[in-house]
């Protein structure tokens, strides 16, 4: 019975399509908004979690300029964190002697040397920003990542490795269509230099954009030294690892004769900055959507009163032939849900596409949430059921008499 | 047991403060399968008769049985089911959905009444069948003669099965001819054993009638069994 109720609205809906479909461009607008709200959060929460590299066990040790000044580093890991600047600093803050004397400190089972640039990469005819990394033996180990497909870098001669490299398969996959099998053997450049793919390697769960690793040789050929930013250490899991941390820090203050200038890399600030980058975002595209959503709603209150008078006769005639009142307010209801569901729709489409925009502005990959799709749709039903209700009571609340002499 | 009873009913219309008597202290009883015609010029109350007959409105005093239960002390809701399942409505104006086919108008009040599909086009097939406009199911009321509107809207009228019919200068629209035809599937409807009441000013409607009750200022002034 119901789904003849719509069938009924839909007709009516129909006969008046322009006028309410006009009206739908503030919802539209709104639903869009707060898609993309969600999204944005989705996307700093991944972008947050994809980026910082590490997993269990595996503290990180920075050397900080000024220890009490903590919006300086804030930034300055903020601008690691997307690539920005970073990288082409000549300070020379850890030596690789640091990397095996740290080993003697107890609870620490492997080190190792962080240099990365985010440099432009042309690959497959075109360009794209990626993390270059330097390659050390003990990296897949270190960071328990897999080979997946080709060889790795030690099973060439040193001669050949300056020009060969292991991508990950976020680089392969952001970029071609191809497997991680068939993109050994395929070539890319980095300042006009000729680098073939040897390997591939897993590591999805910390790459955003991909990440490239080289011989030692070749990366420091292009890049400077000074791009070893910090020094990871694998901490024994039967330890504490905050004591461990603390001796290892300690280790390296009392070798370079500094008081706290190398520390544990605290990801929480970084977390925080980025948090209120993307809440202040998300407060004002909130405000917007608010905006739109409330004139859009008002528009569509209006619409329907404008229906509502239209159709007085009508409406009179139906409860005079034995509709009740709940049917026509059912009817009025269906009606100006259907527009905005009809809006909300649309507006999920076109939130969609900007998101999608943004993050191949920002070459990021993420997969559309169902979820949000769905109370992307609840939203804009709950709006018509708003909005509508007013309309839907007034018409359910005529006079009969009156309307059906309406003209 | 009388089909409609009307026990002492007044009907005051107030506009500020001016008071309008509409109907004051009418008695009157129709008989289930009875063809009455209500007759009277403009503003004698005919119209107020047949709205309150019809539940479209309340009497401001009296009391109104239908088929012995008093319904004036009914709620909305109840009202509403009455007018869906016991009462047929035709106006003079037609009053058909424009935008749908002559099919769904028809189908509307059964919707309402919450007939089954299947079971609801077998009664639209047979009111269309009754009607003689069968041909005329898909077509849209604005592609209709006047004649073929108002047999859509008694087909509307007649689709749950009611007690009584209701019409309101159903032939006011219509030329001569088209009002013959329609004046006979009215008789056609009374001898298949409905109850119609049909106000009108149109002397040959009123005639066509077994039973005419003439209305003056709010007052039944004349009741006559015709033939």
């Amino acid at each position: 019975m119901i789904i003849e109720y719509l069938k009924l609205s839909f007709a009516d809906l129909w006969a008046n399509k322009l006028r309410g479909f006009l009206s739908l461009i503030g919802i539209v607008i709104g639903v869009a908004v707060v898609y993309a709200i969600f999204s944005i959060a989705d996307l700093a929460d991944y972008a947050i979690k994809s980026e910082l590299m590490g997993g269990e066990g595996i503290v990180t040790i920075q050397y900080v300029e000024d220890p009490e000044d903590e919006e300086s580093m804030t930034m300055k890991n903020f601008a690691a964190l997307f690539g920005f600047n970073v990288g082409n600093s000549l300070n020379y803050h850890f030596s690789d002697a640091d990397l095996t004397d740290l080993l003697q400190v107890d609870g620490i089972l492997d080190t190792f040397a962080n240099y990365g640039v985010s440099t432009s990469v042309n690959f497959e005819g075109a360009n794209t920003n990626v993390q270059v990394k330097r390659h050390a033996d003990n990296f897949l180990d270190f960071y328990s990542y897999d080979l997946i497909s080709g060889e790795l870098l030690n099973a060439y001669p040193q001669d050949y490795r300056i020009s060969v490299a292991l991508v990950d398969k976020v680089f392969i996959s952001l970029n071609t269509t191809l497997t991680p099998t068939e993109a050994i053997g395929k070539t890319f450049r980095i300042n006009n230099r000729i680098f073939t793919i040897i390997g591939v390697i897993d590591n999805s769960q910390n790459s955003v954009n991909g990440m490239i690793l080289m011989d030692p040789i070749a990366y420091d050929s292009l890049f400077s030294r000074g791009t070893m930013t910090n020094i990871s250490v694998k901490v024994d899991s039967s330890k504490d690892l905050d004591v461990v941390s603390a001796s290892a820090t300690g280790f390296l203050n009392s070798r370079y004769g500094t008081t706290d200038n190398y520390e544990v890399q605290d990801l929480s600030a970084i977390i925080t900055q980025i948090t209120s980058v993307t809440g202040v975002l998300s407060t004002i595209m909130a405000i917007i959507a608010m905006v739109s959503l409330l004139v859009a709603g008002i528009g569509v209150m209006n619409i329907m009163y404008i229906s509502v008078l239209e159709r007085t006769r009508e409406i009179g005639v139906k409860r005079a032939i034995g509709a009740s009142k709940k049917a026509i307010q059912f009817q009025f209801l269906v009606e100006s849900s259907t527009l905005t569901i009809i809006g909300g729709v649309f507006g999920i489409i076109f939130g969609i596409v900007i998101i999608q925009i943004a993050m191949s502005i920002l070459n990021y990959q993420m997969p559309i949430n169902i979820m949000y799709i769905i109370y992307g749709l609840l939203f804009s039903l709950s709006l018509g059921l708003l909005f509508g209700f007013l309309p839907a009571r007034k018409a359910a609340k005529l006079n009969i008499i009156e309307a059906i002499a309406t003209e | 047991m009388a089909l409609i009873a009307f026990k002492n009913i007044t009907k005051i219309y107030k506009v500020g403060e001016i008071e309008t008597v509409a109907l004051r202290d009418v008695d009157l009883t129709i008989e289930k399968g009875e063809y009455v015609s209500i007759v009277g010029s403009s503003g004698s109350g005919k119209s107020t008769m047949l709205n309150l007959l019809g539940l479209l409105d309340g009497a401001t005093s009296g009391s109104y049985l239908f088929n012995d239960e008093d319904v004036t002390t009914y709620d909305d809701s109840k009202q509403t089911n009455l007018r869906l399942t016991k009462f047929g409505f035709v106006f003079q104006q037609f009053n058909l959905m424009n935008n749908v086919s002559v099919l769904k108008n028809i189908e509307l009040p059964l919707l309402y009444n919450g007939v089954e599909k299947s079971k609801r086009l077998a009664r639209i097939t047979e009111l269309l069948e009754l009607l003689d406009i069968s041909e005329k199911r898909k077509s849209k009321p604005n592609q209709l003669s006047g004649g073929q509107k108002q047999r859509v809207a008694i087909a509307r009228a007649l689709a749950n099965d009611p007690e009584v019919i209701f019409m309101d200068e159903p032939t006011g629209a219509l030329d001569s001819k088209t009002t013959a035809s329609i004046l006979e599937i009215m008789k056609k409807l009374n001898e298949l054993g409905n109850t119609l009441i049909v106000v009108t000013h149109e002397q040959d409607v009123a005639h066509a009638a077994n039973r005419m009750i003439t209305i003056k200022d709010g007052h039944i002034i004349g009741d006559e069994v015709l033939i």
